[in-house]
């Protein structure tokens, strides 16, 4: 397993070197720049200020400057924002850590039990019910549901504020806003994985040999049953923890999402670069985990 | 389980650790004297010499103070600043300023007037990039030192000048001289010697390499008629010059008479500088700071981080929580402390307009940055008093691409421009009170605006049935392009339609991303551009300088010789009157072409809250934070 | 044995979803909103008076781009079904028009990112060891390039090629709305789907890896059945549950990217409409004119839940073990 895991690591290594390289390249492709203003530079301040940037080298030698920068932990400045990348990452990750990991939570404690649930009384008014609850939850956008949080509960419960970032309880609404499209979904799913195992002969077997409805859920079609929902909380939480535009916009939340979305409106290169990188090494890690935690359910995957 | 007693764990810990703030409610803030904004978005950081938008613009007019201040109520008059008097000569080309005696910075080192002139040295140096250097080039030698015009300096008293001028001294940016950059210059043979130098110019070598060109003069590419001996006494010029700080040459129009006298003489007569220094980029930074820095000439930002921000304004950097808020308090080494009413202001960068305005409702902000046009009627439903609709100095307009050759024809063009109803867009789609445009210049002061532009649908029909599209509308292809604000688009689908009801002429739109759309409309790469101009200083000539052939901000790719000769004039005469109907008179000029077609004019609309006193209508809507109080 | 049974697959799987009354009724629902999508906007625009204005005031099916300013926010009449819009256009054939696009780009971003996911995610379950490692890594770099960089430079080069392909098919004589579907809202749809594909391949991959070693795999690779043979015969008909529930979870993700990259200057463009972009319109007008919000959702909603419980439906009709039941 041990074995397993450094290599799986040293992959990723080579993952992130190339979506780092790759990112490198598209994000110099782009038909505007940080310059690109409304009032625009005249071409000798241009020259002074692509400088102060490298970017008057050529491609290669940006790279090579970059990747030097890179190993001695150095992800620049940001050309819009004026401070250094990892000040910026550090500042806005947190936030979007603890929404994701809220949110997630949210999904699973919401999610898993109503799927098992639906597929266990198929085709029973539970099942239609939950499974309309999850649809229309699927349906609502963020942009939607947001909104209706902040002003049904934000506006009038007392320790909620329709927005803003600071008190004690203002991860609530947003993070429930990021879970609950992500609950519905991991009900869809996990019904269906159970479903699946379920009709498995195996099941089956045990079924006919007279074990119990509770083991048999408990000790094997949980086993296998949640396999797709594994498979799909992994990239889920990925995408939660790196933050949301829409959400954080809504709340006013100081995440990642933000700077994700202006790093790319604004050109602003290498802002763009130390967040693909960092959210490279964030799916890295997590489609690992997922990984280990399907070959724990499932040692057969071994 | 233990997974579960680890998740308990980890919330518990969650709740626990924030749990100290209460909720900000603005009774309380008002109480404390804190006035809270919303803000629009995170600033681009708070050098004043280096940013560039109203956002920033918003902090800094709290933190810094430039020579002259707003009065608190009447806009036509103006206020001591860190200038405590200041006086100029008949024609307003020469200005004297006289410093408070017991002005500070916010450390206590008192402000002088070295500072003003290390500011504008810093701002204008042309190794600093300052996007908005051109704001000074009303003082006298500013243009040429910003655009590193060294060979002027040098070489313009030479009796050979005339001929001489034209080498190249700046460069060729055709030439990229990059891939020598590792090798030391006497390592590269005699071909890319030359080709370096090129592509630098006169201007940029070093020593060695002008010493190099001096022994062999074919290691530069001159123009053909400059004899060996010209050349050689350029050379000399340069290398007798070495190694000289180009400000000392440039002999920039700003003096420190004594430590509290500051003296400018500008280029042209300029009676509404006052004003002109309230902008940012006219600010004193603090020179004891700055030249600590390890290069004080390139952008850094570490001075402006909270601690380190040192500031001459009524208030001083207490907190920069980065993308959360920005908080200011009182700078008690401000030379009128005692008259600041306001303990401190909170500025959040609220992206989100409707996020923003339910934040105002739920009591969490005194006033907001922006009204979304859907909010108009609902806020104005739920309290009246607190929406603000005010002039703002900005014009909406369409640009024409005027190379495209459709656009040939002035008939389309004068077709299209009446054919759009402003005054309906304005009162069904944006509310917010703006009027509808009939030139390009807003009206302010004095100036009396065009009133060219109007809806007219039968007139718009005449003109259209003289352009060659008059059969078959349908074979007009334009294509509109926007960006993907929401206002934008829906101004883009209002005006297709009316072209489409009135000509019959189906336009399409395109939507990009803001700088996607400026790459765009910059390369004349559009039929017709949505867009607005808002005014940098409360004259005319900001609306009107923007249609110079060379301006980054024309993109429609109309040029006139005649307008700018008109701008010219302008610009050389004193008496205000005069001085009003010549810009007049060029931007009739420039309208007669319709080379744009103005939608409407600028109002800013905003929410505020009654508990702050002392907010008065202002035409940039960046009124002074000094006055201000908070009253519950 | 009569031929009936021999067609059995299709026929029992259709006669079993017959039997599944929520399924059934969800068929029926989705072909009347085809229908409705397709048909009514087509019918109506063949028999609509040219003039502009007679259209607008006497005709039951209105030009779903005309504005009218005045006749902003009008409520539910005869005149208009659903009311107008904040620019005064009809609710009912924006919707309509709007449906067409969403509906297409469901369609064909869902197949193209379930041919790819499906084949993807199987191909690497099933070879596993390390040309799964390689493969799922690619994924993973696929997952962290940032979206919103490719949609930009893709609609830089959609709109070079649209420009190209726009002239080209006019000389071959094609109609002006073959051609806007063509060139702009095909490619838009490719993007979608290509960029959507990455987590039905990590789901169908992890499926196919924890079940290649069952029993029944087990055996028929015994028995020497190909490769091809063995997954695509074998083991991916046995995923077809998880496979057909993920593949109608994704449609309203697709539906709604499509509304973002519009504002982006990708596919359908203003002011034509589409479900995602009357649903952020209406969120603007979430408080003054609810009706705006609520009635392009209800529809989206009604849409979704008809797909996933067809989708439900055929699962289990499809499914061979079901029927031992």
């Amino acid at each position: 397993m041990f074995k397993i895991i450094l290599s799986r690591l040293a992959q990723g290594l080579l993952v992130l070197i190339f979506l780092y390289t790759v990112t490198f390249f598209l994000a110099r492709w782009m038909p505007f720049d940080m310059f690109t203003s409304d009032k625009s530079l005249d071409a000798q301040a241009l020259q002074v200020k692509k400088a102060e940037f490298d970017l008057d080298k050529t491609y290669w030698e940006q790279y090579k400057i970059s990747i030097n920068k890179l190993f001695q932990g150095d992800l620049r400045d940001s050309g819009m924002m004026k401070q250094p990348v990892s000040k910026i990452i550090a500042h806005s990750f947190p936030v979007s850590f603890v929404l994701g990991s809220a949110g997630m939570l949210i999904a699973i404690i919401i999610g898993i039990p109503a799927g098992i649930i639906a597929a266990l009384r198929k085709n029973s008014m539970i099942d239609y019910s939950t499974m309309l609850i999850a649809l229309v939850g699927i349906s609502v956008p963020a942009f939607v549901l947001g909104p209706l949080l902040a002003k049904g509960l934000g506006a009038n419960v007392s320790f909620l504020k329709v927005a803003g970032w600071g008190g004690s309880f203002d991860w609530v609404l947003p993070s429930i806003t990021l879970g609950l499209a992500t609950a519905a979904y991991l009900a869809r799913i996990t019904r269906a994985g159970m479903l699946d195992i379920l009709s498995q002969d195996y099941i089956r077997t045990a079924k006919a040999k007279g074990v119990s409805e509770q083991n048999i859920i408990i000790k094997h079609a949980l086993k296998g049953g949640l396999i797709p929902s594994i498979a799909y909380i992994g990239p889920a939480f990925a995408m939660l923890i790196t933050g949301s535009f829409i959400v954080e916009s809504i709340f006013q939340c100081p995440g990642m999402g933000k700077h994700f979305i202006n790093a790319t409106k604004n050109g602003d290169i290498f802002l763009l670069q130390g967040i693909v990188l960092f959210f490279g090494c964030l799916i890295v890690l997590v489609n690992l985990l997922a990984d280990i935690l399907l070959v724990a359910l499932n040692p057969r995957l071994r | 389980m233990k997974l579960t007693r680890n998740i308990l764990t980890c919330i518990a810990s969650l709740i626990v650790f924030n749990s100290c703030e209460s909720k900000d409610s603005i009774t309380q803030k008002t109480e404390e004297k804190i006035l809270v904004l919303g803000n629009g978005a995170e600033p681009a950081g708070l050098d004043p010499q280096m940013v560039e938008g109203v956002i920033e613009s918003n902090v800094i007019r709290g933190l810094f103070e430039g020579l002259c201040m707003d009065h608190p109520t009447d806009p036509n008059q103006h206020s001591p600043g860190a200038a405590a008097s200041w006086s100029s000569n008949a024609n307003s080309t020469e200005w004297t300023f006289k410093l408070h005696q017991d002005g500070k910075w916010s450390d206590g080192v008192p402000l002088t007037s070295h500072d003003f002139v290390f500011a504008y040295n810093r701002i204008l140096s042309p190794e600093f990039g300052a996007k908005y250097a051109w704001m000074l080039y009303f003082i006298e030698g500013a243009e040429d030192y910003n655009r590193n015009k060294k060979h002027k300096f040098l070489l313009e008293h030479l009796s050979i000048w005339d001929q001489i001028k034209d080498e190249n001294y700046s460069g060729d940016s055709d030439l990229d001289s990059a891939k020598h950059l590792r090798s030391f210059f006497s390592k590269l043979s005699d071909e890319e010697k030359r080709y370096d130098n090129d592509a630098k110019g006169l201007n940029k070598l070093t020593l060695e390499q002008l010493k190099a060109i001096k022994e062999n003069p074919s290691l530069f590419t001159w123009s053909e008629g400059i004899s060996t001996g010209d050349q050689t006494q350029i050379i000399d010029t340069y290398i007798k010059h070495s190694g000289k700080d180009l400000w000392s040459m440039a002999n920039v129009g700003v003096k420190a008479v004594d430590d509290y006298t500051l003296h400018i003489s500008l280029k042209a007569p300029t009676p509404y500088i006052p004003d002109i220094t309230k902008h940012y980029t006219w600010y004193p930074v603090p020179k004891h700071i700055i030249t600590k820095l390890k290069n004080p000439f390139k952008e850094d930002h570490t001075w402006t981080e909270p601690g380190n921000l040192v500031s001459n304004g009524p208030f001083q950097l207490k907190e920069w929580k980065f993308n959360d808020y920005i908080e200011l308090e009182t700078n008690s080494n401000y030379w009128d402390t005692d008259n600041v009413k306001l303990n401190g202001i909170k500025f959040l960068p609220i992206g989100n307009a409707y996020t923003e305005a339910r934040m105002f409702f739920d009591n969490q902000l005194h006033s907001t940055y922006t009204l979304a046009p859907e909010l108009i009627d609902y806020s104005i439903e739920k309290n009246k008093k607190m929406v603000r609709q005010e002039t703002y100095l900005g014009t909406n307009f369409l640009r024409l691409n005027n190379k495209l050759p459709e656009f040939e024809d002035h008939n389309l063009r004068k077709a299209l421009a009446y054919s759009v109803d402003s005054q309906s867009i304005i009162d069904h789609v944006l509310k917010g009170g703006q009027q509808a445009a009939t030139g390009i210049v807003p009206p302010m002061g004095a100036y009396q605006p065009s009133t060219q532009y109007r809806f007219d649908p039968e007139l718009a029909k005449e003109y259209f049935a003289k352009t060659k599209f008059a059969d078959d509308p349908k074979s007009l292809k334009l294509v509109m392009v926007t960006t993907d604000k929401e206002t934008a688009k829906v101004l883009a689908e209002t005006v297709q339609d009316m072209w489409k009801n009135h000509l019959g002429i189906n336009v399409e739109i395109s939507q990009s991303d803001w700088k996607s759309y400026l790459v765009k409309v910059s390369k004349l790469d559009y039929g017709v551009a949505t867009g607005g101009w808002i005014g940098d200083y409360p004259d005319p000539t900001t609306f009107l300088d923007m249609w110079k052939a060379g301006a980054g901000s024309n993109r429609t790719g109309w040029e006139s010789a005649e307008y700018e000769a008109l701008l010219a004039k302008a610009e050389m005469t004193s008496d205000p009157a005069a001085r009003m109907k010549i810009l007049q008179e060029a931007e009739a000029m420039f309208l007669a072409d319709y080379p744009i077609i103005p939608i409407y004019w600028y109002t800013s609309n905003y929410l505020h809250h009654e508990s702050v006193k002392g907010w008065n209508t202002h035409i940039m809507k960046s009124q002074p934070y000094k006055y201000m109080s908070l009253e519950n | 044995m009569n031929i009936e049974q021999g067609n059995s697959l299709w026929s029992d799987a259709w006669i079993r979803l017959k039997k599944n009354r929520m399924a059934y009724f969800s068929l029926w629902l989705i072909v009347l909103i085809i229908f409705a999508c397709f048909v009514i906007p087509i019918v109506g625009g063949i028999f609509a008076p040219e003039d502009r204005v007679e259209r607008a005031t006497n005709y039951w099916f209105k030009d779903p781009n005309a504005t009218s300013l005045v006749n902003k926010f009008a409520a539910p009449s005869t005149q208009h079904f659903l009311g107008t819009d904040q620019l005064g256009r009809d609710l009912f054939s924006r919707l309509l028009f709007g449906g067409q696009i969403s509906l297409l780009v469901g369609l064909v971003a869902t197949i193209i990112s379930m041919v790819l996911g499906i084949s993807y995610g199987a191909i690497a379950g099933y070879l596993g060891k390390k040309w799964d490692a390689v493969m799922m890594r690619i994924v993973d770099l696929l997952y962290g390039l940032p979206f919103l960089v490719i949609v930009i430079l893709l609609s830089v080069l959609i709109s070079k090629w649209a420009k190209e392909g726009q002239s080209k098919l006019e000389v071959w004589g094609w109609s002006e709305a073959l051609i806007n579907i063509t060139v702009n809202i095909l490619p838009l749809c490719c993007a979608i789907g290509i960029l959507g594909w990455y987590t039905m391949a990590r789901v169908v991959r992890s499926q196919v890896l924890s079940s290649k070693k069952l029993e029944y795999v087990e055996a028929a690779r015994s028995l020497g059945l190909s490769h091809p043979n063995l997954l695509f015969k074998q083991i991916l008909p046995n995923l077809l549950g998880p496979i057909i529930v993920y593949t109608t979870l994704t449609i309203p993700g697709f539906i709604l990217t499509e509304s973002s990259l519009s504002f982006l200057g990708l596919g359908v463009q203003a002011p034509n409409s589409s479900w995602g972009i009357l649903l952020s319109e209406g969120a603007n007008f979430m408080e003054t004119q609810p009706r705006l919000l609520v009635i392009p959702s209800v529809v989206f909603a009604l849409t979704l839940l008809a797909l996933n419980f067809l989708g439900d439906g055929l699962r289990d009709a499809l499914d061979p073990k079901a029927s031992k039941d």
